[in-house]
């Protein structure tokens, strides 16, 4: 019988968590849809299992073959924040905070559901919002549930399939990285998976078909 | 629970609680909707049949299964048949936790479109007609442009539609529901399609309590293990092993091993066509492996699972690379493959006797080995077109009519059903005593822990980590119920469960006219005609030796008399007495 491990990830490489401004990276191939994750961010936030309360979603797709995409908020850079720049109130109700070094949203000054322009802005729509608990939208805080900077991803230590990664940013200044090309929405994403079936399009599981 | 009346076009909310607390949900409560519902003498393609969506307590944490429950076309007993994919979690979020009730029979095709409170029934002229596949892409894209959302959709094929006795019901694509006729059941209610999304989430009683065992039994060790197999080989591996060990179907059962089973590649069928594993929500241990395969004459993708690989396959005298398009044609038609795996060998075979002809067939040169024929064989079953397709639709035992007595030694079957994969003859690992016993038809599913897994609703696939982790189901059961039902219950009562549920579905089957002493009998070549497998062991059964190997069955595993009846005092103690006096005219009791 194998030997019951102390650390509570799994299934994965044992990464280090990141030292500074760091941020989470879904790995689409990877995904099965079990959505552990979803459970594990509900449960975190608000204390009860409902997907639909999570902050990391994970849509199924059938491309005609069935396909799990995750969606989840990229932390996106200064120059990229779509959210950030749409939303109406100044300084921002969404923002990122430089000190904990995730999106925040701040409750007591977003407008909820009445703007949502944040929601629309962002290409991943990875802002959610859930009327019947709470009128203003929420969004990955990569689990730093007070901000005070205790980041600990709860969906990262659970996948089972290693297809939720919690990386560093690099921050040198020579080196650029752009989280935008990640910052697409799930269907896109389907689109693009769907060409690896190429000539099958999502109307048959067979091409020229049997008819 | 929700309850739809397709002949009135209304629905309602009906709070089932007692007989949840009696009887769990999935198929153990739908026991009660059909004894309450359904008389003895219903046509199961008429709109007094049922046909119950059933989920339980646990779906979604053991795996999504929803088992729906029914009067079986093909058999006229007991009927239900089990699917996985990510609909029974929607029905959970949407809170409908005793599951849908759909009776009666719409005028027009249409679809069911439930969105947490809004249930409407909706037209589906426009999809009634269209394969599997596309119907569940329209309307999953229909819906998401209507509300954003990611609907489940179970549909039928056109086999349904056409009420091929064995038509199934399916849902992204590889998941099927496939035993014992859902989708025919469906399709003459004019029931195209069922859409569900959920946003409401689950009504658990105790959410931390469900998410400590939740994520305890679902990183443990055993469920590593069992991911690990399951993710890169899903269901292919365990045919290419037993064909060896005549344990499968090989040329209508006729072999007991033959080269064509080296055929049964599953490491080449890994390496060339793997593309990604998928799985169902609340199982971390995944075993879809779809395959996706492309060379000039075209594409084909589609899962295979163990009835494609069983009764079909090898059955029909091909390997895994024929069996791709024929799988993929299956699911499009949207047929159980077991079923029509058997019948089609069957009908091969009997084309080489003469048995039937080429224009009883409409012209295809049936042929063993043949996968172009075959694709050709199950079009015209799923449409009944020409004489032999059209009686191989109605099952074994309405097609014996058509081609007569001599056709009946050719067919492997018990209880009308195929009996082609674990071969009954191989006492070892086939399932013989467990089909021959069976109150649903040949098939496993049918046993007392039957009654407990379809009435959770947990995948039989998990039970294994989960038994590991608890030390057994029960209490394994126990812990979880009790978390998210908030109850206190213990594993005695769920033992009782269990056993309550097996004995009330066998007393429904006896109801609609299953009786063991007509009935339970393996085909007349398990007794006449030996298989050999691959490393010179001999399978064949004598009567005598049936005779008391059954009576063993019934009493050690099934907990019935010696003649497979059901006990009176056990039927008693576990609150069944409503039963018995219409059951004992029957002579069902013991």
């Amino acid at each position: 019988m194998p030997e019951k491990k102390e650390k509570t990830s799994w299934g994965r490489e044992n990464c280090p968590y990141p030292a500074g401004a760091a941020y989470i990276e879904c790995d689409e191939m990877k995904c099965t849809g079990c959505g552990i994750c979803q459970m594990a961010c509900s449960m975190k936030h608000y204390g009860v299992i409902n997907k639909e309360l999570s902050r990391i979603q994970v849509r199924k797709y059938i491309l005609p073959l069935p396909k799990a995409i995750q969606v989840i908020c990229a932390q996106c850079p200064d120059n990229e924040r779509e959210c950030e720049k749409a939303c109406p109130i100044k300084p921002p109700a969404i923002y990122y905070d430089a000190k904990t070094r995730h999106i925040v949203i701040d409750e007591d000054r977003c407008l909820g559901q009445k703007c949502l322009h944040c929601r629309e802005a962002c290409s991943s729509k990875a802002i959610r919002i859930y009327p019947s608990i709470s009128s203003k939208p929420f969004v990955c805080d990569l689990c730093d549930v007070d901000n005070i900077g205790d980041t600990r991803p709860e969906c990262v230590d659970v996948c089972p399939f290693g297809a939720i990664n919690f990386l560093e940013r690099i921050e040198f200044p020579s080196i650029y990285e752009s989280n935008d090309i990640m910052r697409r929405h799930a269907d896109e994403k389907a689109d693009l998976i769907s060409k690896r079936l190429y000539p099958l399009t999502k109307y048959s599981t067979g091409y020229p078909g049997w008819r | 629970m929700l309850e739809v009346d397709l002949s009135n076009e209304t629905s309602r909310i009906v709070d089932v609680t007692d007989d949840v607390k009696k009887y769990l949900g999935g198929r153990g409560l739908a026991n009660k909707l059909l004894w309450d519902m359904v008389p003895p003498g219903t046509d199961p393609l008429g709109p007094e049949n049922i046909i119950h969506f059933g989920v339980g307590p646990l779906t979604g944490l053991v795996g999504a299964k929803t088992v729906l429950s029914f009067k079986s076309p093909l058999t006229g007993w007991a009927g239900r048949s089990a699917v996985s994919g990510y609909f029974g979690e929607e029905v959970i979020k949407a809170q409908y936790n005793a599951g849908i009730l759909v009776k009666g029979k719409s005028n027009k095709p249409v679809y069911l479109y439930i969105y947490d409170d809004v249930v409407e029934i909706r037209d589906a002229s426009d999809l009634w007609g269209k394969w599997k596949q596309e119907t569940e892409y329209i309307l999953r894209e229909r819906l998401n442009r209507e509300t954003g959302e990611v609907f489940g959709v179970l549909c039928i094929g056109p086999a349904g539609e056409n009420l091929v006795r064995y038509a199934n019901v399916m849902t992204e694509a590889v998941h099927s529901a496939s035993k014992w006729g859902s989708g025919a059941v469906m399709g003459s209610k004019n029931l195209k399609a069922v859409a569900v999304k959920g946003n409401k989430g689950p009504l658990y009683a105790d959410h931390r309590q469900v998410w400590e065992l939740y994520r305890y039994y679902a990183t443990s060790p055993y469920t590593c293990v069992n991911k690990i197999e399951a993710s890169r080989w899903g269901h292919t591996r365990s045919p290419s092993f037993l064909l060896r060990f005549a344990c499968e179907g090989i040329k209508n059962n006729h072999l007991g091993y033959h080269e064509i089973a080296e055929r049964s590649d599953y490491l080449a069928h890994y390496l060339k066509y793997f593309i990604w594993t998928d799985g169902c929500p609340g199982c971390t241990a995944s075993c879809f492996v779809p395959f996706f395969k492309h060379n000039e004459q075209g594409a084909v993708c589609g899962d295979f699972r163990h009835d494609d690989l069983g009764g079909f396959n090898a059955n029909i005298m091909v390997g895994y690379e024929e069996m791709a398009g024929i799988t993929a044609l299956v699911d499009e038609l949207g047929m159980d493959s077991e079923e029509v795996g058997g019948l089609v060998a069957w009908a091969m075979d009997l084309y080489e006797h003469g048995i039937i002809t080429r224009e009883d067939l409409g012209g295809i040169d049936l042929k063993w080995g043949d996968a172009q024929a075959t694709c050709e064989l199950l079009k015209k079953i799923a449409y009944k077109d020409g004489r032999a397709p059209a009686a191989l639709a109605e099952g074994f035992r309405r097609a014996y009519e058509v081609f007569g007595e001599e056709s009946k030694w050719y067919a492997f079957e018990v209880h009308g059903c195929a009996s082609a994969t674990y071969d009954v003859r191989n006492k070892k690992a086939g399932n013989g005593l467990i089909y021959a016993t069976s109150h649903n038809g040949a098939r496993m599913g049918a046993g007392i822990i039957s009654g407990l897994h379809e009435a959770l609703t947990i995948c039989i696939f998990l039970a294994g980590p989960l038994i590991q982790t608890w030390g057994s189901l029960e209490e394994a059961s126990r812990l979880l119920l009790n978390a998210s039902c908030g109850w206190d219950i213990s594993t005695e009562e769920i033992k009782d469960i269990s056993i309550r549920n097996y004995y009330f579905n066998r007393g429904i089957s006896f109801r609609h006219g299953y009786h063991p002493s007509q009935e339970d009998f393996l085909p007349p070549r398990a007794f006449g005609e030996p298989i050999t497998d691959k490393y010179g062991t001999t399978w064949v059964w004598d009567h005598n030796e049936f005779e008391a190997a059954r009576k063993h069955y019934y009493t050690r595993n099934l907990g019935l008399s010696e003649n497979g009846l059901l006990p009176e005092n056990e039927m008693e103690r576990l609150g069944l007495g409503f039963v018995i006096p219409e059951l004992k005219s029957l002579g069902a009791i013991a």
